[in-house]
């Protein structure tokens, strides 16, 4: 063991204490008070935790640190290796606000929550597990493992009426998974037994295994990255999801498949495969166009959001495929804030849906009345359209000055559909906040109180500070 | 220096925003006119004097690129800065005189921290500090303004203007691999794509400026108050377009085709500007078009001589404003109305009130008779007295047909907005030190157009809904640009995730997976005999793989 507290492993384990805890919580009616509590506190708990990890980290370094290694079994030899750099950490710290932004949400929503704040916990240590695992069997482990409570958070709690979408989110992600297992499989093969993602670039491989390999490594990222034919799952989901943390966990998992590109792609692949990168990489600059077209022509609120998010992605995708360390930073700092906006954008809009639904009229003008929700909302308006209030600003502009420098045309297109997609966040703000159309019914009691008010601005707080000083939380 | 200003600012920001307590307020009202006094009392003792000292937060450290918050006190900063602390501070005191200007301390409050991203702005020394003022200007305007209509195409263009800036910037950072202006030569020099960067870096100052093509937007401002609107011509994002130009003049300036381009929309610019101020009923509109050649001129001075651009910057902008105050006298003599068509005939009851506006132009025919050497700055000087002698024609002498209330309310301008702005005209007047027979001359000519008027007929087209209304450009930019775009959004919705995605390849694999299920559905009859026949199958497939694995 290299380091003597064990705090990447708790990261992963406090969740599922959590999940145990919130099991055995006593049942309190319709609000689920207790196991919602749990919740919020176990992801409080793990928020501390991680700002704590970031003090142990040096956060110049890019490489893995903190490692934390368990052996399992002697034959095959398979050990257990935890891990993570400042990348990574970035990425766990904006989770952790991401799921605290959620549960403090879904207070508002009458369903059995405590099933939510179960699975939900659960999830959370998978997805804590996944991005802090630096051998390929607690990766692929991960990775596959994060799926059931999805799954289950989905097609129960997510309100998707058509159960179309979550049969597509099954055969799209277990598709994928048989893929990487099969190319897991091969690369036990070369060894016989598990190795570090960083002792792959090691490995000595024939060229048409190394091919099948790293094909097999690609699709099985690509499935969970909406790109084109992938986004079909994603976008009939996110098109459908009523429960806004099951908005927040579904809409996370494209942050898995770029994730996993960025470990596996840079440093190791094959120069054979630089040409179906390519192909990728024109695939993606198509998707980003339809998608943001498709968004600025349809008048879903939950669509134009989901097309501002899948075009992010893509972007940071096509970031990560021109990939040198010295993005790498750039494209987890800008994550951060961008985690947190779409959450708390997401979280908004939910209520807006709720209040709504309430009445029974359209959600047109709903802003108008109500002047706290509409300042919180705006401003994470802003945070999305990259203007100065949060580190996607200057990192988006080192992504994109990266992508503008390999190809000129390939980078402009890039920026049309960025800005597409932010025209589409804008568009939902302005039609919120038409008071010509705003309903009779709308008054200012439909608006947030004073606490969740006052949560927002602290989140935001968090996200203009990433715009100040990224590291201002462990004083660098 | 500057710092102090800055920060100065700031707290004036924060004590406007203490004030919409009311009850704090009212304890405060003994400071209403405090700023003023200090800032005068700052300029009193100072005056344009500077200690060259720089004050510097490294903000960011990326690539071994430091990226800094930068505010030096030169005299070249200060002497850019001056115009709009001026300014700010005029319309800080129309803003309280003023009793219906409504929700007045987060006016004042934001006016003073447009006026700190100012400074910040005229400091900026890199692209990052640039851009980021120029996003906490137009933040600052979005939220000053009141309407969503307004807002959405304030918002809408800045962000347009803002991503072909984000864009240049990116390009310039791609290969110089830093974000100072001063490499920005360099990057001309040895750059790839200065064209593109070039016109980028025009479109998006044109944009801002409210220039040719993107003047549109600006006139949606014509419904706002006065005050608010100077704000918005003259401490708002047009600014943000003249200081980008100025900043990368380096660049773009050696760039024929760029070069070419700036001066086809300036000159565009003054045309359609003259043109439209004639004809247009709107006295806030013509205000607009007024700003618009203002501006043109401003982007001349740069084009023709960059090297002196900030010593004229003051007299420009300052001259302008004046002139737009002519319009802000007629509009609060004749109880706030808006059409010129509405007016006419006024010298009898207002007399004063012409005689002080035709006194207003007067800083604009100075400078126009001191840079009388300067084509470029002649040019657009006539368009602009051509544009105020005509309305000043149809506010007072043409023929009155103002309605019965205006009428009854007429009273001329108050002392109020004669002694800053007086003392405005006198500070300029005496920075020119010139008195001379030609500024005589021109002054004549401009009141016989005055009287004589020349464009008379012009009020016929007062009431042509198509030529007053109708905004062509923005027409041609929604059919030729939004409309393709919702439709090729719906065809590819219908074509690529509908027709192809689910009918193609969803559809035909989920019948496929129903067919193998009905399919070993048959084949389980529920017999034993049958289990027993797949356990053996299954047996030998295991022991088959055992073997072969040996």
């Amino acid at each position: 063991m290299d380091s003597f507290f064990h705090i990447l492993s708790l990261i992963i384990v406090i969740p599922f204490f959590g999940m145990i805890f919130a099991i055995t919580a006593r049942d309190d009616g319709l609000l689920n008070k207790n196991a919602l509590n749990i919740g919020l506190f176990t992801g409080i708990v793990n928020l501390i935790l991680v700002v704590r990890a970031f003090l142990l980290l040096k956060i110049d370094s890019s490489e893995i640190q903190l490692i934390e290694r368990y052996s399992w079994f002697k034959s095959p030899n398979i050990d257990l290796v935890f891990g993570a750099d400042t990348f990574s950490m970035l990425i766990i710290l904006a989770l952790q606000i991401a799921f605290v932004i959620g549960f403090f949400w879904i207070r508002e929503i009458k369903s059995n929550k405590k099933s939510i704040v179960v699975f939900s916990l659960l999830y959370l240590s998978f997805l804590n597990g996944f991005f802090l695992s630096n051998d390929i069997f607690s990766f692929y482990f991960f990775f596959e493992a994060m799926l059931l409570p999805l799954l289950m958070l989905i097609g129960q709690f997510g309100g998707v009426k058509k159960m179309d979408g979550v049969y597509r989110f099954f055969i799209y992600n277990f598709i994928g998974a048989l893929i990487i297992f099969i190319a897991f499989l091969m690369l036990f093969n070369t060894q016989n037994e598990v190795f570090e993602i960083s002792a792959i670039k090691k490995l000595g491989m024939s060229d048409n295994s190394e091919i099948a390999i790293w094909g097999a490594v690609f699709i099985a990222f690509l499935s969970r990255v909406p790109i084109w034919p992938f986004h079909s799952w994603m976008a009939t989901l996110c098109a459908n999801i009523k429960n806004p943390l099951v908005f927040i966990l579904a809409n996370i998992i494209p942050l898995t498949g770029i994730y996993g590109l960025i470990r596996f792609l840079p440093r190791i692949v094959p120069l054979e495969m630089s040409f179906y990168i390519n192909i990728v990489e024109v695939i993606a600059l198509i998707t980003m166009v339809i998608i943001s077209l498709i968004g600025f022509s349809n008048k879903e609120s939950q669509y134009k959001l989901f097309s501002f998010i899948t075009v992010c992605y893509i972007m940071y995708l096509l970031g990560a495929l021109h990939i040198s360390q010295n993005i790498m930073l750039n494209i987890g700092l800008s994550f951060f804030s961008y985690i947190i906006a779409i959450s708390s954008l997401e979280v908004l809009m939910s209520y807006i849906s709720t209040k709504v639904d309430s009445v029974n009229v359209f959600s047109d003008g709903f802003l108008s009345k109500t002047p706290r929700l509409s300042f919180v909302f705006i401003s994470f308006v802003f945070v999305c359209l990259g203007l100065p209030i949060s580190s996607m600003f200057f990192n988006n502009f080192i992504i994109v000055s990266s992508i503008l420098k390999a190809d000129l045309s390939f980078g402009l297109i890039v920026v049309f559909c960025l800005f597409i997609a932010s025209l589409n966040i804008l568009q939902e703000y302005f039609k919120l906040n038409d008071a010509s159309k705003a309903s009779s019914e709308f008054n200012s009691s439909f608006d947030i109180s004073k606490t969740q008010f006052v949560f927002m601005l602290f989140v935001l707080f968090v996200i203009v500070m990433s715009f100040v000083k990224p590291f201002w939380f462990v004083g660098a | 220096m500057i710092i102090e200003l800055f920060l100065g600012f700031l707290a004036l920001s924060l004590l406007a925003i203490i004030c919409i307590h009311k009850n704090i307020a009212h304890g405060l009202g003994f400071f209403k006119y405090l700023p003023i006094a200090v800032i005068g009392a700052y300029f009193y003792h100072y005056g344009l004097s500077s200690d060259d000292s720089v004050f510097a937060w490294n903000w960011i450290v990326h690539n071994n690129t430091d990226v800094n918050l930068s505010i030096k006190s030169s005299a070249q900063n200060l002497l850019a800065l001056l115009p709009f602390i001026i300014i700010t501070f005029c319309l800080y005191f129309f803003i309280l005189i003023n009793k219906q200007e409504e929700n007045k301390a987060r006016f004042v409050s934001k006016i003073f921290v447009n006026l700190s991203a100012i400074i910040l702005l005229i400091s900026s020394d890199n692209m990052f500090q640039f851009i980021f003022c120029s996003c906490l200007i137009s933040g600052v305007a979005f939220f000053m303004l009141t309407k969503l209509d307004e807002k959405k195409h304030f918002i809408c263009i800045n962000v347009i203007a803002d991503v072909f800036l984000y864009v240049a910037f990116a390009l310039i950072y791609g290969q110089l691999g830093n974000l100072e202006f001063i490499n920005f030569m360099a990057y001309e020099k040895y750059g790839l794509n200065t064209q593109l960067v070039s016109i980028l870096i025009i479109t998006s100052a044109v944009i801002k400026m409210g220039l040719f093509i993107a003047h549109p937007v600006l006139q949606k401002f014509s419904s706002i108050g006065f005050n608010r609107l100077f704000y918005t011509l003259y401490l708002s994002t047009p600014i943000v377009g003249i200081f980008l130009l100025y900043k990368t003049a380096g660049l773009w300036s050696d760039v024929s085709i760029a070069k070419n381009l700036l001066i086809c929309i300036a000159i565009a610019s003054c045309l359609w500007a003259v043109v439209a101020g004639v004809f247009i009923d709107s006295i806030k509109r013509r205000a607009i078009y007024i700003n618009m050649i203002i501006f043109s001129l401003l982007v001349f001075g740069i084009v023709y001589d960059n090297k002196n651009f900030i010593n004229y910057l003051s007299s420009v902008l300052i001259s302008g404003y004046l002139i737009n105050n002519i319009f802000y006298i007629a509009h609060i003599s004749a109880s706030n109305e808006v059409y010129v068509s509405r007016m006419g005939g006024f010298y009898k009851a207002i007399l004063f009130s012409f005689c002080f506006s035709s006194l207003l132009v007067l800083p604009q025919i100075f400078s126009m008779v001191s840079y009388y050497n300067k084509l470029w700055f002649v040019l657009p000087s006539v368009c602009v007295l051509l544009v105020v002698s005509h309305s000043l024609y149809q506010i007072y002498f043409s023929k009155n047909i103002a309605d019965g209330r205006v009428l009854a309310f007429l009273r001329n301008v108050s002392l109020k907005l004669i002694v800053p702005l007086s003392g405005l005209a006198i500070y300029l007047l005496h920075t020119f030190d010139l008195c001379n027979f030609y500024v005589v001359i021109i002054y004549a000519i401009f009141l016989t157009f005055v009287f004589l008027a020349p464009f008379k007929k012009a009020i016929l087209f007062a009431e042509n809904d198509d030529l007053q209304n109708r905004d062509i450009i923005t027409e041609f930019f929604n059919i030729l640009i939004i409309l393709p775009m919702r439709i090729i959004g719906r065809v590819l919705w219908l074509t690529i995730d509908f027709s192809i995605i689910d009918r193609k390849i969803l559809n035909p694999f989920s019948k496929f997976i129903n067919i193998v299920i009905v399919n070993i559905n048959k084949l389980q009859s529920k017999s034993w005999l049958n289990y027993l026949l797949f356990l053996t199958i299954g047996l030998l497939f295991i022991l088959h793989s055992i073997k072969a694995f040996k």
